[in-house]
């Protein structure tokens, strides 16, 4: 499936350690280039530093000054091409938590999920770039 | 109760006294006013509901067409009318009045003494609040309102207020202080009420907590046998880190139900069938999951190695069942006298000839599931499905929740 071609890249923001490195290779493997961040704030760095981050892999969950779902609202209004795929153990998600067109996963997630979520929003919005 | 408070009779009466005749029938009824006070106090938990009560009952007991109740405000120092009787509309939580010593309620609130006034426009140690002045009123009797417990601020003040000529004696003052020792203990049960609420919430809350935490190292522990599980060079190493991190992430998944339910530490076996299953078939979308389950409520206790065997049963069947092509799985759970009967079937090759699960050179498989049924203290049995394949049925007692 895979061929030489420009991976797209995906910023994954998760703070727990195990489960970031678990979203990074699985994601990896799938041929993805990701990018990394802890939380939100860095997130926000890395977005104003890579123009070319298609879709975002964040939890909702997590230290900083703001948690995955402002994250999500904030690269929404600066960057509204960029897809969201968002995920929480816990957290109830409501009706218009989320920007419209934003996918949400409870953990503990499957790979295949997530895997075939973010395959889906890409494709949808850059039309299928693998051949 | 409140102990018999002292009577501080303002302006002796000069009028004439109650024709003993009168006396019995009118005292009698003011006993029965008490008690249907007493006894619609117990039966509702409203408390703007008892206060109107009180307000009402009491002015019927004492033949006066005004009366009301006054909550004392700590910031404001003042009392405000929480309930009344006779009052124009807007007067309830707008309408205060001082609570110094200074006016009639004031008195009553800061002495605790019951204060009867038969002639307030004549009345020198009182200034008559504007409220009762406005409305004509001649006559009143204060009493206070205790809350129940120790060190409390008292809760305000029983007003009964006549503008007809006449006059209220001690036994009136008893009367609506009766009222008042009910009102207090009404008012002690509804904080305490309040507290317990509080209490339970903060209990569920905690349990929520600690139920997050719990899945949230769960799955951590998740990510950390995946990442593994790739490091790994052996085909045999990575599939066992695979089937661990399976294995924890199914225990993880109970906590999403545990405190889901109204019962803490219980689960409602369907939904939780139905969120594994889910789960289940999004890991194997080449066969077809289908599944049941009866509405029953189950200890966490036992949700969590039911929630292994299925897991390990349906993974089981995905893996062996079907070598040719997709296939169909069920996953059925039914109470039955007691009992919780959870049949796992496909419609496969079957298992081996003389398979017996009891073996001890069997897979790591068939020990956790042999472990798990005994945690239930339940009974597997394993027979051929019809028309083909294998059928596991798992049978335990529930305990009686």
């Amino acid at each position: 499936m895979q061929t030489i071609m420009k991976a797209i890249r995906i910023l994954v923001v998760e703070d727990e350690t195990f489960v970031r490195m678990d979203a990074v290779e699985m994601l990896r493997e799938a041929g993805f280039d990701i990018l990394e961040a802890v939380n939100a704030d860095e997130a926000i760095r890395l977005l104003a530093l890579h123009s070319d981050i298609r879709l975002i892999f964040t939890d909702i969950d997590m230290a900083g000054s703001i948690n995955g779902l402002e994250l999500a609202t904030i690269v929404q209004k600066r960057w509204p091409p960029i897809r969201i795929v968002s995920t929480s153990g816990h957290y109830k998600i409501q009706a218009g938590d989320l920007p419209a067109g934003a996918r949400f996963f409870f953990k503990p997630y499957q790979p295949t999920q997530i895997i075939d979520a973010v395959h889906e929003l890409i494709n949808a919005t850059w039309g299928e770039e693998s051949h | 109760m409140p102990s018999e408070p002292e009577k501080t009779v303002l302006q002796t009466a000069s009028d004439a006294p109650v024709n003993p005749q009168d006396e019995l029938p009118y005292r009698r009824r003011q006993q029965a006013l008490l008690r249907e006070f007493g006894t619609a106090a117990l039966q509702t938990r409203d408390f703007r509901q008892i206060l109107q009560n009180a307000a009402e009952l009491s002015a019927r007991g004492l033949g006066c067409s005004y009366a009301k109740v006054l909550e004392y405000l700590p910031d404001d120092r003042r009392l405000i009318v929480r309930a009344g009787i006779g009052w124009p509309a807007g007067t309830v939580d707008r309408v205060s009045l001082g609570a110094d010593i200074e006016s009639p309620a004031g008195f009553a609130f800061q002495t605790g003494q019951s204060v009867v006034s038969n002639h307030l426009q004549n009345e020198t140690r009182f200034r008559t609040p504007k409220l009762l002045a406005d409305h004509g009123i001649k006559r009143a009797i204060n009493v206070l309102i205790r809350r129940g417990g120790e060190g409390n601020t008292p809760f305000g003040v029983l007003e009964a207020d006549s503008p007809d000529p006449g006059q209220f004696d001690d036994a009136d003052a008893d009367f609506l202080a009766g009222f008042a020792g009910l009102l207090g203990i009404a008012i002690e049960r509804q904080h305490a009420d309040a507290k317990l609420e509080e209490a339970r919430d903060h209990e569920a809350l905690l349990t929520r907590e600690m139920s997050h935490r719990v899945k949230n190292s769960l799955t951590s522990v998740v990510g950390l046998l995946r990442v593994q599980a790739r490091a790994s060079e052996s085909s045999d190493v990575k599939n066992a880190l695979e089937n661990a991190a399976m294995r924890v992430s199914s225990i993880a998944e109970v906590h999403d139900h545990l405190w889901r339910g109204s019962k803490v530490g219980f689960v409602d076996l369907s939904d939780f069938v139905v969120h594994l299953c889910e789960n289940l078939q999004r890991s194997a979308p080449e066969h077809k999951l289908q599944y049941h389950s009866d509405p029953v409520v189950i200890s966490a206790d036992k949700a969590i190695p039911l929630g292994l065997l299925v897991n390990e049963l349906v993974t089981n069947a995905v893996k062996y069942a079907y070598v040719d092509g997709p296939g169909v799985i069920r996953v059925d759970a039914r109470e039955i006298d007691g009992y919780l009967i959870v049949e796992i079937s496909d419609e496969g090759m079957g298992l081996p000839e003389g398979f017996d699960i009891n073996q001890p050179r069997n897979s790591l498989g068939f020990r956790v599931i042999n472990g798990l049924v005994r945690q239930l203290m339940g009974e597997l049995r394993i027979s051929k499905n019809i028309p083909r394949g294998a059928l596991f049925t798992i049978k335990f007692s529930l305990d009686p929740p």
